[in-house]
C-alpha cells in the first residue's frame, strides 16, 4: 500500500518513545499532549501526501507548515483573528525561547515545565518527527531514521546526570527494530522465490525466505541484549559537560504549597527538590547581575546540620542608618542598587534581601541584624522596596590580612573567635588536610598567603571538574576501606571523598576549610537570582531556586560572598571571587592562566591535589577525551590492519601446508588469483587455465610482460594440475630458460618451471606489474581489504554468531 | 603470442597410446568433414564418441545428413556399416539375429542380425517398439548378443548411431530416460550455412559423396586406438571437475533431473578421447567443457514451468558458473 499508514504510525510512535525519557527532565509533563497532537498531524499529512502521490518535498513542506500552525495555536503565539500569527510573532517566540534557555541554565533536572522549555522541547521533537517520517516512510529508509531518533533520545541522556532506566532504551530499540522489520518484510515479500532460491555451486541447500526473517529476528534480539549488556562491561568514564545544560539530578519531588521559609535547623534539600514553578518572589532591580537573595544566616554546625539562625526574633525597631554595619568594612567602595519585590511568599519573620540593606519600604515593622545583615519583618509583606549596597572591593582591600589590619589599626569586629572558627570534629582531620594541600597549591602557582587567596583556592578547588553537582548524594563510604565495622564517613568527609553533592555540601565544605585556615566563615541561605523575563523586565524566583553559599570574613572587606557550587546551578561567582593576577601573587609564567576568563570555573582546570608529582602531569596528558581519541585511532588502525594481516596469515599457512611441488604451485596460483581479483581482474569461476589466459589477454591496460607472465604461470598451473605427475618428477635439464618471464612460451622440450621459489618470484612480479596498471584507489583497496581476509573474518564471525545463537535456535 | 595448442605440454607418451593416435584421429575427422560440409564441430564430436567407445544419438530433422554422417564415419574408418530403418513392426530378432532350425544339419543355426557390424545406423529409433529398442540398447551396452544359451560377441569397434526425428512425434515410442542415458553423446547437425549448402550442391549434386571417400584406417587400428584412449591420464583435478559439474546439475533448480554417475563416467571418457584428438596424453578441463554439452544434454530434464530455459542453456550456464577446481581437496575457487 502506497500510503503505508502502519509504517507512518510506527514512525510516529518511535518518535514518541524516543521523547519519552524527556519526562525525567521536567516536573510536569505538559509537553506530552502538544507533542502527540503534532505527531498525529505530521503522520496524517504524511499518509495523505503519500496516498495522493505528492512529491516528498511537498509532503514535508505541508507537514512543516501544519506543525508550525499547530505550535502557534498550542502556545498562543498569534494575536490575529483565529489566533493567527501577526507581526508580534517574533517577540512571542523570542520570549518563549529566552524563558526556555533560562530555565535550562538555571535548573537541575527535573526542571519546572515553564512554557518556554516546553515550547523548545515540542519544537525539537516536532522537527525530528518530520525528519523521521521523511526517512522512515517517505524515503523508505527506516534504518536511517534511527539517527534522528537517537538524537531525540540523547537530549534526555545528556541532560540527566544519572543513568536512565533501561526501559527507555529497550523500548526505543524494539520500536525502531519493529519499524525496520515492518518495512523490510514488506520488501522481502515482493521478492520472487527464484531470487531467494538462487543456485550457488558448492553451497548446498537453497536458502528460503523464512531463513532471512528468522535470522533477522535472532540478530535483532541479540543486538538489543548486547546493547543492554555492553554497558555493564564498558568502562565508566567520568562525565564531562561541554556546556552547562539542565543540571544533573534524577528524581523529582513535588514541593508543598504555601509560604516558603527556612527553618533554623537548615535543610535545603526539601526546597531544592521543590520543583514547582510557583513563584516565591518576583522582583525588579537595576543591578545588571543581581546577587542571590539572602534569607537566613547560620554559623553553627553539628552532626551534619546547620543550626542557630542568629537573626534576632521580631520585636523590631527602626534601622539605625548611621551605623556602619558589620557586613561591609569601612573604606570599601559600594554600589547602591534598587530592588522592588512583589508576590512575596517568604513567610515572616524572614525576608529575602539582595545585599546590605540601606533603606527599606516594607508594609510591616522590620529590622536589620547588624551582625548578619539579615532583615526581619513583623509580618509577611506582599510587596516591598529596598535600597541596598553591593561591595566593590579593590584588590588591595581584598589582600588585607588580619595582621595588616591590626597593624594599621583598622577596627575589626569580634569574628576571630567563637563558633565562626569552629570545626566539625568528625570531619576536622580530613578538612584540615585537604585545606592545607589546597592552600599550599594556591591559585596562581604559589602558596596562598592571604585569607582572600586561601578562599579563592578553596573555591577554585570545589568548582573544578572533580566535583559534580547532584541532588543525590553518594552513599556514605566506609570510614576505613575494608573494615565495614568502623562505620561510615560523616557528611562532609563523605562529600570530600565522593565529590558529589549540591550547594549545601559545597558551601559547608568551603566554610569548614576556611575555618581550618583561621578564616571566619558562615553559611547564608536564600535564593538564586531567579529567571529573567524580558517581557516584564523582572526576575522570578521559584522554590527550586533555593540556594546556600558561604560568606568569608576578609579583614579589609568584611563579610564577603563566595560561590563554591559549580556553575550551571549557581551561576558565576561574584566579581571579587574570581581570581585575578594580584601584585602580591607569585609571578606566573603563563599570564593567560591568571586572566579571569581562563579562570572561569567552567573551564577544565586542575586544582592542587595531594601530590603534584610528574605522575600528575603525565596523567594530565591523558584526559579521557584524549584517551578515547587515542583508543579510537588505535582501534581504527587495528581494524584496518586486521584484514590484510588475516589474508597474509592465510596465504602463509597455505604455502607452508603445501607438501608437493604441485601443491606449492597451486598455493601460489590461488594467492595470485586472489590478488588479481582484488586488483579488479576478477574472472568468471568457470574458466579453465587456458580460457583464463585468454581472459587476461583480453583485459585492457595490461602490458605485454604481465600477459606473458600470466600465461607462463597458467601453463605451469595447467601442467602440474592435469599432466601425469611423472613429468613433474623429472623436469628436463633445459628448464631454466623458461623461468625468464619474457620467454613467451614454454616449448615442448622446455617445461615450465616448478621450482617453488621461481614460481613465487614469478607470481610476485606478475602481481606488481599488474598492480602498476591499476588506479590508486583499486590498489589501496586491494592492499587494505583483501577479499581473502574478509572471507576468513566473515566466516569466523558467522561461527561466533552461530555459537551464540545456538541456544536460541534450540529453544 | 602463445596459442592454446602451444600451451599443451607433451610430457612423454604412455606406451598404451599410439604415437600417431592424434594423427589418425585427425585424418578420420578430415575425411568425414570432406563429406559433411560445414559441420566440423559435430563431426569432431562424432569421432570423439567413436574413439571413446560410446554410442551416438543424432536428433534432427530429416535430410540434414544424419545417415550420411554415420556412413562416412564407417567408410573413413574402413569398417562395416549396416542400417536399420526402425518401424513399429520391427522385431528384436531383426536386430540381434535369430536361430533357425536347419533341416539338413538337424540343428538350430544362428543367423546374425543387423547388429553384427562395426557401425549400426538405427534410423528413427523412436519408431521402433519398446521391445525392439530395449534389445538394441542391451546389445549396445553388453557389446554381445545372447541367443539360445550362446553368446555371440559383436565385432570391435562397435558404434551405434541412432537417429531421432524431433518432429512428427505421433505414433512413436520416445526413448525413456534410462535408455537415453546409454548414449554417450547427443548431437544435432542442424541446417548447414548457406555457403556450405551451396558448396554441397556444387560438389555432391552429381555424384555420391561417399564414392570419393577412402578409408584412412582400419578396424584393427581403430580398435587399438579406442583401447589406448582409456590410458589417457585424468588427474584428480580433472576428475573433480567432472564430479562438480554433475553435482551442480543435480543441485540447480533449473533442472528436474540431473546428471547420473554414468553421465560422469562417460563425460570423462569423452574428454579423454577429446584429449587424444587434441594430441595430449592427459585431460584438461577444456576437454571436459567441450564435451559437457553433447554428453549431458540428452540426459537432463528441465524443471519446466513458465519461462524455463532449454537444457542447452542450462548446461552452458552450469559450465560457466561451476568453478574449475584445483587438485587440492577442500574449498576451492
Amino acid at each position: 500500500m502506497r500510503a503505508r499508514p502502519l509504517d507512518t504510525l510506527l514512525a510516529g510512535f518511535a518518535v514518541l518513545v524516543a521523547a519519552w525519557p524527556l519526562s525525567t527532565l521536567l516536573v510536569r509533563q505538559t509537553w506530552v499532549m502538544p507533542t502527540i497532537a503534532i505527531l498525529l498531524l505530521v503522520g496524517v499529512i504524511g499518509v495523505l501526501g503519500r496516498s495522493q502521490r505528492w512529491p516528498a518535498v511537498v509532503t514535508v513542506a505541508a507537514q512543516v507548515l501544519a506543525a508550525l500552525l499547530a505550535l502557534n495555536w498550542l502556545f498562543h503565539l498569534g494575536d490575529g483573528p483565529y489566533g493567527l500569527p501577526t507581526w508580534t510573532l517574533p517577540t512571542h517566540v523570542s520570549d518563549l525561547v529566552t524563558q526556555g534557555l533560562r530555565t535550562m541554565a538555571n535548573y537541575a533536572a527535573p526542571a519546572p515545565a515553564t512554557p518556554g522549555l516546553v515550547f523548545l522541547l515540542v519544537v525539537m521533537v516536532s522537527a525530528f518527527a518530520v525528519v523521521v517520517d521523511l526517512l522512515a516512510v517517505e524515503l523508505r529508509s527506516p534504518a536511517l531514521a534511527g539517527f534522528p531518533l537517537l538524537i531525540i533520545f540523547m537530549i534526555s541522556v545528556v541532560n540527566t546526570g544519572d543513568a536512565l532506566p533501561v526501559r527507555y532504551f529497550a523500548v526505543l530499540a524494539i520500536v525502531w527494530l519493529l519499524l525496520v522489520a515492518q518495512h523490510n518484510t514488506g520488501q522481502l515479500g515482493h521478492w520472487g522465490n527464484t531470487a531467494v532460491r538462487r543456485y550457488e555451486p558448492g553451497r548446498g541447500d537453497a536458502v528460503g525466505l523464512g531463513r532471512f526473517t528468522d535470522r533477522a529476528r535472532v540478530a535483532a534480539v541479540v543486538a538489543v541484549l548486547l546493547a543492554l549488556g555492553a554497558q555493564s562491561v564498558l568502562p565508566d568514564v567520568p562525565t564531562r559537560f561541554l556546556i552547562p545544560g539542565l543540571g544533573r539530578a534524577d528524581s523529582a519531588a513535588q514541593g508543598a504549597r504555601g509560604p516558603i521559609s527556612f527553618s533554623s535547623s537548615v535543610d535545603l534539600d526539601r526546597s531544592l527538590r521543590d520543583r514547582s514553578d510557583r513563584p516565591v518572589l518576583i522582583y525588579k532591580t537595576n543591578a545588571p547581575q543581581p546577587p542571590p537573595l539572602a534569607v537566613a544566616v547560620s554559623t553553627g554546625y553539628e552532626n551534619g546540620r546547620w543550626f542557630g539562625d542568629r537573626a534576632t526574633p521580631p520585636g523590631l525597631d527602626d534601622l539605625d542608618r548611621g551605623q556602619q554595619p558589620q557586613g561591609i568594612a569601612e573604606g570599601v567602595r559600594t554600589v547602591v542598587r534598587q530592588f522592588s519585590a512583589a508576590g512575596n511568599q517568604v513567610s515572616s519573620p524572614q525576608l529575602a534581601v539582595p545585599g546590605d540593606v540601606v533603606q527599606a519600604d516594607v508594609d510591616a515593622r522590620w529590622r536589620k541584624d547588624e551582625v548578619t545583615g539579615i532583615v526581619r519583618v513583623s509580618r509577611q509583606a506582599q510587596t516591598y522596596r529596598l535600597i541596598y549596597r553591593e561591595p566593590a572591593p579593590t584588590p588591595a582591600q581584598l589582600a588585607v590580612t588580619r595582621a595588616d589590619a591590626e597593624r594599621s589599626g583598622i577596627p575589626l569586629p569580634d569574628v576571630y573567635g567563637g563558633d565562626l572558627l569552629e570545626l566539625d570534629p568528625a570531619s576536622a582531620p580530613l578538612v584540615r588536610r585537604t585545606a592545607d594541600e589546597i592552600v599550599a597549591g594556591g591559585v596562581n602557582g604559589g602558596p596562598a598567603t592571604t585569607a582572600y587567596d586561601k578562599a579563592l583556592a578553596i573555591q577554585q578547588y570545589l568548582r573544578s571538574n572533580r566535583f559534580s553537582y547532584s541532588l543525590t548524594l553518594a552513599p556514605p563510604q566506609p570510614r576505613e576501606p575494608g573494615n565495614p565495622g568502623a562505620g561510615t564517613l560523616d557528611p562532609i568527609s563523605n562529600f570530600l571523598t565522593t565529590r558529589q553533592g549540591y550547594c549545601t555540601q559545597f558551601a559547608t565544605s568551603m566554610i569548614m576549610m576556611a575555618r581550618s585556615q583561621g578564616i571566619p566563615a558562615r553559611l547564608v541561605l536564600g535564593f538564586l537570582p531567579g529567571s529573567y523575563s524580558p517581557r516584564t523586565a523582572s526576575y522570578t524566583v521559584v522554590a527550586g531556586d533555593a540556594h546556600a553559599w558561604p560568606e568569608i570574613y576578609l579583614a579589609g572587606v568584611g563579610w564577603t560572598r563566595f560561590e563554591p557550587t559549580p556553575s550551571g546551578r549557581s551561576g558565576t561567582a561574584p566579581g571579587w571571587a574570581v581570581p585575578t593576577a594580584t601584585p602580591t601573587a607569585t609571578p606566573t609564567p603563563t599570564p593567560t592562566a591568571a586572566s579571569p576568563r581562563a579562570q572561569q570555573p567552567t573551564a577544565p582546570q586542575e586544582a592542587p591535589t595531594t601530590s603534584t608529582s610528574t605522575w600528575d602531569s603525565v596523567r594530565g596528558l591523558f584526559t579521557p577525551m584524549r584517551l578515547i581519541l587515542l583508543g579510537s585511532v588505535l582501534a581504527v588502525l587495528a581494524l584496518l590492519a586486521l584484514t590484510p594481516v588475516t589474508a597474509a596469515l592465510v596465504r602463509r599457512r597455505r604455502r607452508e601446508q603445501a607438501r608437493s611441488e604441485a601443491e606449492r604451485v597451486e598455493a601460489q596460483w590461488l594467492t595470485l588469483r586472489e590478488q588479481l581479483d582484488d586488483l579488479g581482474l576478477g574472472a568468471p569461476a568457470g574458466l579453465t587455465p587456458r580460457t583464463l589466459a585468454d581472459h587476461y589477454r583480453s583485459v585492457p591496460g595490461l602490458d605485454a610482460a604481465s600477459r606473458d607472465g600470466l600465461a607462463t604461470m597458467l601453463a605451469t598451473v595447467e601442467r602440474v594440475r592435469y599432466a601425469p605427475t611423472r613429468a613433474v618428477d623429472h623436469p628436463s635439464a633445459t628448464e631454466p630458460s623458461a623461468t625468464d618471464p619474457n620467454a613467451t612460451v614454454p616449448s615442448r622440450t622446455d617445461p615450465s618451471p616448478t621450482d617453488p621459489h621461481k614460481v613465487a618470484d614469478q607470481a610476485d612480479e606478475v602481481r606488481s606489474r599488474v598492480a602498476r596498471t591499476r588506479s590508486l584507489p583499486v590498489r589501496l583497496r586491494a592492499a587494505l581489504l583483501p577479499t581473502t581476509g574478509l572471507q576468513v573474518l566473515s566466516r569466523a564471525g558467522w561461527k561466533v554468531y552461530d555459537a551464540l545463537t545456538d541456544p536460541l535456535r534450540r529453544r | 603470442m602463445d596459442s592454446p595448442q602451444t600451451l599443451a605440454h607433451d610430457g612423454g607418451t604412455p606406451p598404451a597410446l599410439a604415437p600417431d593416435a592424434a594423427a589418425v584421429a585427425a585424418r578420420i575427422v578430415e575425411a568425414v568433414c570432406s563429406v559433411i560440409e560445414g559441420k566440423p564441430e559435430e563431426v569432431r564430436t562424432a569421432v570423439v564418441v567413436l574413439l571413446a567407445g560410446g554410442h551416438l544419438l543424432l536428433e534432427d530433422v530429416p535430410g540434414v545428413g544424419k545417415t550420411m554422417l554415420a556412413k562416412s564415419l564407417a567408410k573413413a574408418t574402413g569398417t562395416t556399416v549396416r542400417r536399420v530403418q526402425c518401424t513399429p513392426d520391427l522385431l528384436p530378432s531383426d536386430i540381434t539375429g535369430v536361430s533357425i532350425f536347419n533341416q539338413q544339419t538337424q540343428a538350430f543355426e544362428f543367423r546374425p542380425g543387423a547388429v553384427f557390424t562395426n557401425v549400426l545406423i538405427g534410423d528413427e529409433i523412436n519408431r521402433a517398439s519398446p521391445k525392439t529398442q530395449s534389445a538394441l540398447l542391451e546389445a549396445m551396452e553388453e557389446r554381445q548378443v545372447s541367443s539360445d544359451g550362446h553368446t555371440y560377441p559383436l565385432p570391435r569397434p562397435f558404434l551405434v548411431v541412432a537417429t531421432q526425428n524431433p518432429i512428427e512425434m505421433e505414433g512413436t515410442y520416445p526413448l525413456p530416460e534410462a535408455q537415453r542415458d546409454r548414449f554417450m553423446a547427443r548431437i544435432s547437425l542442424g541446417y548447414p550455412t548457406a555457403d556450405a549448402e551451396l558448396a554441397m550442391l556444387a560438389s555432391h549434386g552429381d555424384s555420391d559423396p561417399l564414392a570419393g571417400l577412402t578409408a584412412v584406417t582400419d578396424a584393427a587400428e581403430l580398435a587399438a586406438l579406442i583401447a589406448s584412449v582409456r590410458a589417457v591420464h585424468a588427474s584428480p583435478a580433472a576428475q573433480r571437475y567432472v564430479v562438480e559439474l554433475c553435482r551442480a546439475s543435480r543441485q540447480t533448480t533449473a533442472l528436474r533431473l540431473g546428471a547420473s554417475p554414468r553421465a560422469g563416467l562417460q563425460l570423462l571418457q569423452a574428454a579423454k578421447a577429446e584429449a587424444v584428438l587434441a594430441g595430449r596424453d592427459h585431460v584438461l578441463p577444456d576437454d571436459i567443457q567441450a564435451m559437457a554439452l553433447p554428453v549431458l544434454v540428452h540426459r537432463l530434464i528441465p524443471a519446466g514451468g513458465p519461462g524455463h530455459r532449454g537444457v542447452e542453456d542450462v548446461v552452458r550456464e552450469l559450465v560457466r558458473v561451476t568453478p574449475v577446481p584445483s587438485a587440492a581437496p577442500g574449498p576451492s575457487r
